[in-house]
């Protein structure tokens, strides 16, 4: 609800995908990221970013509005974006947390690598190799040695489910 | 069922029988390896598996190989950036002695046009910047390893080609790699332009967090070349006779001037040579060097015969750089210091020969290409582990072997997880020994909430006959000792660890033939574990103290200062206190400056201290009566004095929880001791123990996963 007056004396910047789709976005917005800030402060008005894709950058900008606007009442508002927010693929938990590290936003990056942290936690080795991409390098034999040396973290019953 | 005793698990390690066919230990390997000169171990990389680890991951190999080359002269080499200019002058060649430069180590050509090095070369270290790019690099020249920035370089910079006709074709980043040897870390520092005003901004390595160096810039005239030495960067500005300079440590500006009749402001060869800063004066109708002095801040004289005295100085011929191109190429290429003369001077070069360039090696670092797959990058994967519990971090070590090397050997990752854990409320954990007893008295049961206590984490079940726990935990690590084998054992809670202690504690002991009198403290300034332990010899008792990683034990001057002892003790923050209820004062033992004192608690005191709320809070805690009320005092350890705590203590409510370990298993024929934790926020704070248990050595700790083999025995 602001006025005409208010929205032009707004700055505005704009930020280049890796992509190369762009996006206007307010001063105060983007300054919740450090390379941003740092770009801004040095004048710049137009902010690539090649190391952030257009899919990624389009929910980090949703992220940074929400934020921008954080109050003591919409509190419980946020909350429920940020589980929205995170509540999605490993894949895309991926890519996200890269494009925050790129853009140090640190309250983002953190939520991120909670989250990741939180829902790998009680999952068994195979599910992580699968949902990290790695391939086991270990010969049968060097697996077994490393297991029985922790042979208390291997106790009980572990998530196999790869979400 | 009846166990036979090769079921049994007791921690009693036996030397090793050593084979007939000499095979060579693995702590020889270790010390040889130090000794391998940096190329030929990059090389031994591919023996094998565990030569590959130790060589790339074992943070105690590579500091003592850091040490070991620090020694051998021959470790020690020059690095110099060579431009290839184009026009030669042949200034009075006659009277020098040509020789040519031994360039060793991989020659790395640069296009100045994309690569720029930053001026500084700091332990080895280069910072490279892709002016194309905006990405800055950190390249080791010993090993060859490179590995780009992870943070933003995008700021407008000082020094644009206007400022610097000389070399038309160089933009300088205005970026340069300092290192602060009082932190012992990489820093950046960075000329900033913005509105027509200049600033510096400064980034630690290991925080991407810029920030702006209030000070600014001592002098008018800018120079981009910079030169690092002994945490302190120089400004060479040959047109004001002074010299600027920035502190790493303070993170200040400040300017020097050097002697008068100054003709070289900053001699950069005699400063690389002689690691100390350099300049050219004119003195008594000589040239000379004049070596600046850091302590006193003063230039005094070289006593070297400097070369132009003697008129022999060496000119270079760099034989085996190759053949000059269509463009000036910048070559980074190092020498040995002990076959460099110091009397070194570049040639200008010319060669107009055309040459093919088949065996170029350019070392043109670009941003990865990332693949549209989501892989996840090894920084990424770094930051998220940090956040996952031990337990599951253990687990995760059989994922794969760059996992298992990150979370066993890296050392910035065992360090960035234990600070993690200390921000996360569930790291935290209680620890306490609960011995289970024979018989059971249901004392004022009723008014009592019961719950059943959590126990997290194993369980682990000593027969106390055998393995005693000594009385302290400290930073999640306990000490155990097998009183028949007279042997101490170090346990690491968190990831059940264990390792024996490599030093003999057959003394006699001074308190209860079950008691080793033993027990483990950490020095918060030293950081360093210490052992403490009780002696008893002709009728006299002392104290012996061992820091771990030395083995020898040091006898304490300082008395024990009560004639009662007691074996209840407790470790926190630096300090072991003696829990004796005979004395309305307290026995303590500062780990730092290993001395024994006494303070006295406050009157009226009913506990001398409250184990469980000393845990709980991590704070010395007392209960008193107090105006007719039982009360909590905790003790501020900078005023050495109790003040009231104000939480409510339970006993006014009439409300506390008495515990009753569910998931202990029965009691067998003779009492056994269990060593188990709880997480410290599912457990409540007003923690009882039913009479059938007995609890003792409670502490909190934080979740550590750092490996014993770390730690120096």
């Amino acid at each position: 609800m602001a006025s005409t007056t208010e929205t032009k004396q707004k700055k505005m910047l704009i930020l280049k995908s890796a992509d190369n789709d762009e996006f206007e976005i307010e001063e105060s917005v983007g300054v919740q990221s450090e390379t941003i800030k740092n770009l801004v402060e040095d004048g710049f008005t137009f902010v690539p970013l090649p190391n952030v894709y257009t899919k990624a950058l389009i929910k980090i900008i949703d992220y940074l509005k929400k934020h921008a606007n954080k109050t003591d009442s919409n509190d419980e508002e946020i909350k429920t974006f940020d589980k929205d927010f995170v509540n999605t693929t490993f894949d895309d938990l991926f890519e996200l947390v890269s494009a925050a590290n790129y853009l140090h936003i640190s309250c983002l990056m953190n939520m991120l690598c909670q989250t990741i942290a939180d829902r790998i936690k009680d999952k068994s080795p195979e599910a992580v190799r699968k949902i990290f991409h790695i391939n086991c390098d270990y010969t049968p034999e060097e697996e077994a040695k490393i297991r029985k040396a922790n042979a208390q973290a291997f106790e009980g019953q572990f998530d196999e489910s790869l979400d | 069922m009846e166990g036979t005793l090769g079921e049994k698990r007791p921690p009693s390690p036996s030397i090793p029988k050593r084979r007939r066919r000499s095979i060579i230990a693995g702590d020889i390997v270790f010390e040889i390896l130090t000794w391998i000169p940096a190329k030929s171990l990059m090389r031994f990389r591919c023996i094998c598996k565990a030569w590959n680890d130790m060589i790339r991951s074992d943070y105690n190999f590579i500091k003592s190989h850091i040490a070991r080359s620090q020694e051998r002269d021959q470790a020690t080499r020059l690095l110099f950036e060579v431009q290839i200019e184009k026009e030669t002058t042949r200034f009075a060649r006659n009277k020098l002695e040509g020789f040519p430069l031994q360039l060793r180590g991989p020659l790395n050509y640069f296009d100045p046009k994309e690569i720029v090095i930053c001026s500084n070369h700091c332990n080895g270290l280069v910072c490279l910047y892709n002016h194309k790019a905006i990405q800055g690099f950190l390249y080791n020249i010993t090993t060859g390893e490179i590995k780009g920035l992870p943070f933003s370089l995008g700021f407008k910079k000082i020094w644009s080609p206007p400022y610097l006709p000389l070399e038309e074709d160089r933009d300088h980043p205005d970026l340069y790699l300092g290192y602060d040897p009082a932190t012992e870390k990489y820093k950046l520092l960075r000329g900033v332009y913005y509105k027509s005003k200049t600033s510096f901004k400064i980034l630690t390595l290991g925080t991407n967090k810029w920030r702006r160096i209030r000070d600014k810039y001592p002098l008018k005239c800018y120079s981009s070349d910079v030169i690092f030495v002994n945490g302190v960067l120089y400004w060479i500005c040959s047109t004001y006779n002074a010299i600027a300079y920035f502190n790493l440590t303070e993170e200040k500006f400040g300017t020097l001037s050097p002697p008068t009749k100054c003709i070289d402001p900053v001699n950069e060869i005699g400063t690389a040579m002689w690691g100390r800063l350099t300049v050219e004066v004119h003195y008594q109708d000589k040239r000379c060097n004049f070596i600046y002095d850091e302590v006193n801040k003063v230039f005094t004289k070289h006593d070297s015969n400097p070369y132009w005295e003697g008129k022999k100085f060496a000119f270079v011929e760099a034989e085996n750089i190759e053949e000059i191109t269509e463009y000036p190429q910048v070559i980074l290429a190092t020498s040995s210091l002990i076959s460099t003369q110091t009397d070194l001077v570049f040639c200008r070069y010319q060669n107009n020969m055309e040459g093919t360039l088949d065996e170029k090696r350019p070392l043109s670092p670009s941003i990865p290409k990332r693949r549209r797959r989501s892989i996840i990058a090894g920084d990424m994967v770094f930051e998220i582990l940090t956040w996952i519990p031990a337990k599951s971090l253990m687990r995760f070590r059989c994922i794969c072997k760059a996992w298992n090397d990150m979370i066993r050997s890296d050392y910035n990752f065992i360090k960035s997880h234990i600070a993690r854990s200390g921000e996360r409320d569930q790291a935290t954990r209680l620890l306490f020994e609960v011995q289970i007893k024979k018989e059971t008295s249901y004392f004022a049961r009723n008014n009592l909430e019961v719950f059943p206590l959590q126990l997290t984490g194993p369980l682990n079940y000593f027969d106390p006959k055998e393995i005693v726990i000594c009385s302290n935990h400290c930073n999640g690590l306990v000490c155990l000792y097998n009183h028949k084998a007279i042997q101490g054992f170090l346990y690491n809670i968190t990831t059940g660890e264990i390792k024996a202690l490599p030093f003999s504690l057959g003394f006699k002991k001074v308190w209860s033939p079950h008691h080793p009198d033993l027990y483990l403290g950490y020095d918060q300034v030293t950081e360093k574990y210490k052992l403490l332990r009780g002696v008893y010899y002709k009728g006299k008792t002392s104290f012996k103290i061992l820091t771990l990683g030395t083995n020898t034990w040091r006898r304490i001057r300082n008395k024990y200062p009560f004639k009662c002892y007691s074996s209840s003790v407790m470790f926190f923050n630096g300090v072991l206190y003696w829990i004796s209820s005979a004395y309305n004062a307290f026995a303590y033992f500062n780990l730092t400056e290993e001395k024994f004192g006494i303070f006295s608690s406050p009157k009226n005191c009913i506990r001398p201290m409250d184990e469980i709320r000393t845990a709980m809070w991590g704070r010395l805690i007392v209960q008193v009566h107090y105006q007719d009320k039982r009360c909590n005092f905790v003790f501020d350890e900078v005023n050495k004095v109790f003040t009231k705590h104000d939480s409510n203590p339970y006993w006014e409510k009439k409300k506390f929880a008495f515990v009753e370990a569910e998931n202990i298993e029965e009691i067998t024929e003779y009492p056994k001791v269990i060593l188990a934790t709880s997480s410290l926020i599912s457990t409540q704070r007003d923690l009882v123990f039913c009479n059938c248990f007995r609890l003792s050595h409670v502490s909190r700790f934080v979740e550590n996963i750092i490996p014993l083999t770390f730690i120096e025995l």
